[in-house]
């Protein structure tokens, strides 16, 4: 994983949540075992080909509520159902597969697995291989998320 | 005009079905996937299918082609994630009519219902 590896995911992050009206602030990258520590609502999606391993994105249980309003139009979302997770994953869909394209521009074959969310109050995914970049990002009046790459290739 | 909506996002398929219902249109069905698609066109008969192209089992392009084989008028409109101009190009190709990009642009969206209710089957 190198730098323009990382740049292809955070600048389609920027992107994505861009176009859903959040201005983010990119936080200094850390060397880390465990992703998203911390963190009420994580996704989970998986590269393969040239690119190997998971995109995790961590999110507060408000940072989720927000952004999903902001998804849907600012209709005001007080849980996290099945349909406001469908569209959590969405996010994370739409991120990963915004930066496979930027990768593949690049000479990349890369593709990705459709997400899973993951919910709880202390999540925590142990991980038996290498150590994984994790960033943090900030958004305007947000708690703020992180993102967490662990790929190698 | 009756659509039928095709993504595996639950989210994406309530978004849709919102947009297209406040246009004045008719959702006569959703599908999860490309399967689902072909099998939904057969006996649905739609005016209009929204395609997503990412989905599991099989993706918009292949189901493009196979409801293509069975309705030549088929109309398709695509929905890409930005950057997935190449998968387009390949489902226009294979006989989509139109493409948007996700995120959606709702007045965007609009646009695209109105050419293709225009245009008639």
């Amino acid at each position: 994983m190198n730098a323009q590896h990382v740049n292809a995911f955070l600048e389609a992050a920027s992107h994505i949540l861009g176009m859903y009206r959040f201005t983010l602030t990119i936080g200094k990258p850390a060397v880390r075992q465990t992703p998203c520590t911390g963190f009420e609502v994580l996704t989970v999606i998986g590269v393969s080909g040239q690119l190997r391993g998971q995109v995790y994105l961590g999110y507060t249980k408000e940072d989720a509520l927000c952004i999903v309003s902001n998804m849907m139009g600012g209709v005001v979302v007080a849980d996290l159902d099945s349909m406001a997770q469908s569209a959590i994953a969405e996010i994370g869909n739409m991120i990963c597969g915004t930066a496979t394209i930027q990768l593949s521009q690049h000479g990349m074959a890369v593709d990705i697995t459709p997400p899973a969310v993951i919910m709880g109050n202390s999540v925590e995914v142990a991980r038996s291989e290498k150590s994984l970049i994790a960033i943090p990002i900030q958004m305007e009046g947000l708690d703020g998320m992180e993102l967490c790459l662990a790929l190698e290739g | 005009m009756k659509v039928l909506i095709v993504d595996d996002a639950s989210f994406m398929r309530m978004m849709l079905r919102k947009m297209i219902e406040s246009e004045g249109h008719f959702v006569a069905g959703e599908a999860v996937d490309g399967n689902d698609a072909v099998a939904k066109y057969s006996q649905l008969r739609p005016d209009l299918v929204t395609m997503d192209i990412s989905m599991p089992n099989k993706n918009g392009i292949e189901a493009v082609q196979e409801i293509r084989a069975i309705d030549k008028a088929a109309k398709i409109l695509m929905i890409s994630a930005i950057g997935q101009e190449p998968m387009v190009k390949a489902a226009i190709l294979g006989g989509a009519y139109d493409f948007i990009m996700k995120p959606l642009d709702e007045e965007l969206f609009k646009k695209a219902l109105d050419r293709a209710a225009r245009d008639g089957r």
